[in-house]
């Protein structure tokens, strides 16, 4: 019941950085309309304690009926013979959702993943995480000097110097990711942000230096 | 999910096998390596690991970025030297040496741009140890190495015996850390408080025309001295210095300035070069990272008035030896600190008992407090009861005035006994204390018994009045202490009956090493298999160094002082002697890591330990150890013939 109410009211918002246990999430998708374009692949990172657990992490492909536009398959590299072997949606999705538990859900332009996994976790009768925080919002409002000329992800990577082995590929990217987010949370320490909820505050006002 | 196909740690593996050793790693081993790492983030200038973030609880592997770890707690390059960093680049880890020894760092690790660091639980670095024998060979290399750095550590700065950094063998010089401010001594008062003032420094070192010093002022002395008399600020400041300061050359090891801050009380201390003022050195230099006042404790205990008091200031000294510990600094030099501490609050509380039984009226006595047994060595552990006696003479006196002095004597020792006792220092269970009328003799007396041991003594005699042989004066008149010390290395010198009798003894107790050169714990007792390291670890190379430093009349009383007396006599090859003493150290070593670092003992458990709970290296030095002491025992039976 509690973890429904905070699913509902926003998780844990005194609860202390350091403390905060973070599911660092990457989809691979058809295309970029949400509305539209098929999930192809999730996977997800767990951070906690600040740190990442590298022996836990969730990485699927989800099974296509008919395989993704040929232009779209060059992007993230899931050839349709993958595409067409992957594990149907609904067991996928449930264990990613087992996967997530009650970790607070984290992306790099979390409202794309969002809406993408809402409309794929309900179609599968799963109730889909809540309280995203999106990294493109929170990183230019943790470093607004440097936000100023970085939009993109490879941007913010390359401003922390991690190196992203596999991008596009969504365990690669939900890595890279979550170590952007170490970063971003030491940088948030430093700056004496202390919980869950001054870091959403930042976050919303980071809404408006992202256009 | 999905472990063993989990591509994370698929790229996690192949990024470590880059780098030594986890290029040599079974696969197996390193891919459950890589199941147990987590990945932190460091920024730039951020602290990774430092001697005060407690006993090290995980392994750092540099993923990305860079870490240097520097000898001090200071911001880098303020002044120290640079040569004492390490710098650790992808790949590299640390630090092996404080996990393996389980205790704290004693360097400062601070990310030196921003940088990713894999880390690993210490229990889990433990069981890969154990798993994994390359990486068990890569760590024991590591610590070789760190052996080897230890025994060139009165030639290489930035050496500890197990640590990476912080040296008490290193010289003063690399402890000083600015300039030494110095005036002539007719210099008026009120110049030199405010040249101290506007320099923002607690010292003033008064030299003569050659630059020698003569003096020292500090700023606790402007208190009692300038302003609480109101002295004209004219006066010349060699006529308010502490005259002649306790002054130590820039080569002395930093071990020696501490001792001699401990046992003086003093927070400054004036460094030379050739005689020549080189710099000074502040008890705040000398134990940056210790946070524990050596000074205040030593004057916890001269300011001490009562015997609660006392007790109060003993706790300071336990607090003290446990920082020391944890800090990894040497066995060696944690028990002569702890030693020397506990000579201060003994004398203390001699010199309040002293008083009260108005010893100093009875111009005719003269009385020696001797320390017996490990007190004696220098080489007290927590766990240690007291063993004490009473030597005096009473001048020109007849048998009644010796009786007299005695029934004085027995008085003040019962005090002192249980002084000490309440200083947590536990009675002797077998009465060998100054209280018993039996140890507080005259020297007569105390010739007469000697000669009964070394004369005529049975092997079971011997046994029982081993401890006496480690008498060392603690307070009274010391010089007494000292004719007897000569008279009896007069006698036991080149006695061999004595010393087959003192060996045959010494034998009894066999270091604990099976056929195949396992362990052999106790099979039956209170503590089943485990060892007990004082009785068959420590005793064994107490007892040789002992009938050596007896046989050839070595006034030495502590075992690695002994030994290396002996050696310096020709009694022993030099490098079995230094193995010995590492042997000794090392058992030391570890009675005092689990007296001070483990709570809740069971009584009775001080000195025991499960070799199977030890780790790989240290159940491999320890067998290194215990094999050291066997050698040293049968090195000893062939000396003498047995």
């Amino acid at each position: 019941m509690r973890n429904v109410l905070a699913r509902f009211f926003g998780a844990g918002e005194a609860i202390a950085l350091r403390a905060a246990r973070w599911a660092v999430v990457d989809c691979e998708t058809s295309g970029l309309d949400p509305a539209r374009d098929r999930l192809l692949a999730v996977a997800a990172v767990r951070v906690e304690g600040g740190k990442i657990v590298l022996g836990e992490s969730f990485s699927d492909l989800v099974r296509q009926e008919s395989p993704s536009d040929p232009s779209n398959i060059l992007v993230h590299g899931i050839g349709g013979e993958a595409q067409r072997s992957g594990r149907p949606a609904a067991e996928a999705l449930r264990d990613f959702a087992a996967f997530l538990g009650d970790a607070l859900p984290v992306a790099f332009h979390a409202p794309f993943d969002e809406a993408i996994l809402r409309r794929a976790m309900r179609a599968a009768g799963l109730r889909p995480p809540r309280g995203w925080l999106d990294l493109a919002r929170l990183a230019p409002a943790l470093l607004p000097g440097a936000g100023h000329a970085r939009r993109t992800l490879d941007d913010w990577l390359g401003h922390f110097g991690i190196v992203n082995l596999a991008r596009h590929d969504a365990l690669g990217d939900a890595y890279a990711t979550a170590q952007l987010l170490l970063a971003l949370l030491a940088e948030a320490e430093r700056q004496n942000t202390g919980t869950v909820g001054t870091l959403r505050r930042l976050e919303r006002a980071g809404r408006w230096l992202v256009r | 999910m999905a472990n063993a196909a989990n591509p994370l740690l698929r790229s996690t593996v192949d990024e470590l096998a880059e780098h030594t050793p986890f290029d040599a790693l079974e696969p197996a081993a390193l891919r459950r390596l890589a199941g147990r790492l987590r990945l932190g983030y460091y920024a730039a200038s951020q602290v990774v690991l430092a001697p005060d973030s407690g006993v090290a609880d995980r392994l750092y592997i540099v993923k990305q970025g860079r870490v240097r770890g520097c000898a001090s707690d200071a911001a880098p390059g303020a002044g120290r030297p640079p040569a004492a960093d390490v710098v650790l680049d992808p790949g590299e880890c640390f630090s092996i040496g404080a996990l393996v020894g389980r205790r704290a760092t004693s360097v400062t690790y601070r990310a030196e741009r921003d940088s990713f660091c894999w880390e690993l639980p210490a229990a889990d670095f433990h069981a890969l140890v154990e798993e994994s024998a390359r990486f068990r060979a890569f760590c024991m290399g590591h610590m070789a190495d760190l052996v080897a750095q230890s025994r060139r550590a009165r030639r290489v700065e930035a050496v500890a015996a197990l640590g990476e950094g912080v040296s008490m063998l290193a010289p003063l010089r690399s402890a000083v850390a600015r300039p030494a401010v110095s005036c002539a001594p007719d210099t008026p008062v009120g110049e030199v408080v405010r040249a101290m003032h506007e320099g923002r420094i607690g010292s003033m070192v008064v030299v003569d025309a050659a630059q020698v010093p003569v003096g020292i002022f500090t700023t606790i002395d402007v208190l009692g001295r300038v302003t609480l008399p109101q002295a004209a600020m004219d006066t010349p400041i060699g006529r308010l210095m502490t005259p002649d300061p306790v002054r130590l050359e820039e080569e002395t090891p930093l071990v020696e300035a501490a001792l001699a801050m401990a046992r003086g009380g003093i927070r400054h201390m004036v460094v030379t070069r050739d005689g020549r003022l080189a710099g000074v050195i502040s008890e705040r230099d000398l134990f940056a990272l210790q946070r524990m006042s050596l000074a205040r404790a030593t004057e916890r205990v001269r300011a001490a008035r009562s015997v609660a008091q006392l007790a109060e200031a003993a706790g300071d000294v336990r607090l003290i030896s446990r920082h020391l510990l944890a800090q990894g600094v040497h066995a060696e030099h944690v028990t002569q600190m702890t030693s020397a501490l506990n000579d201060g609050l003994s004398q203390r509380l001699l010199e309040l008992a002293a008083a009260r039984h108005a010893l100093a009226e009875q111009a005719r006595l003269r009385w020696c407090w001797l320390a017996l047994g490990s007190e004696g060595r220098l080489e007290q552990t927590l766990a240690t009861d007291q063993d004490n006696a009473l030597l005096f003479t009473v001048e020109g006196g007849d048998a009644e005035a010796v009786a007299a002095a005695r029934a004085t004597l027995l008085a003040f020792a019962a005090e002192v006994n249980e002084g000490l006792a309440a200083c947590g220092f536990p009675l002797c269970v077998g009465e060998i204390m100054a209280r018993n009328p039996r140890w507080c003799l005259t020297l007569d007396e105390w010739r007469a018994a000697f000669d009964g041991w070394i004369c005529n003594g049975n092997s079971q005699e011997l046994l029982h009045a081993a401890i006496f042989f480690d008498f060392r004066p603690i307070a009274g008149d010391v010089s007494i202490a000292g004719t007897l010390r000569e008279e009896v290395l007069a006698k036991t010198r080149g006695r061999p009956a004595f010393s087959r009798l003192m060996i045959e003894n010494a034998s009894g107790v066999r270091p604990p090493l099976g056929l195949l050169d396992g362990f052999v714990a106790d099979r039956a007792g209170r503590f089943p298999g485990t060892l007990d390291l004082k009785s068959v670890g420590a005793r064994p190379l107490v007892d040789a160094a002992r009938v050596l430093a007896l046989a050839h009349a070595l006034p030495p009383t502590g075992t690695a002082a002994r030994l290396r007396a002996a050696a310096e006599a020709g009694a022993l090859p030099p490098d079995e002697a230094a193995a010995a003493v590492d042997a000794f150290h090392y058992i030391q070593g570890l009675r005092l890591r689990r007296q001070h670092l483990e709570r809740d003992l069971a009584p009775g458990a001080e000195n025991r330990i499960d070799p199977d709970r030890l780790n790989e290296v240290d159940r491999r030095v320890l067998k290194a150890a215990f094999r050291q002491a066997a050698l040293l025992q049968q090195r000893v039976r062939m000396d003498f013939g047995l």
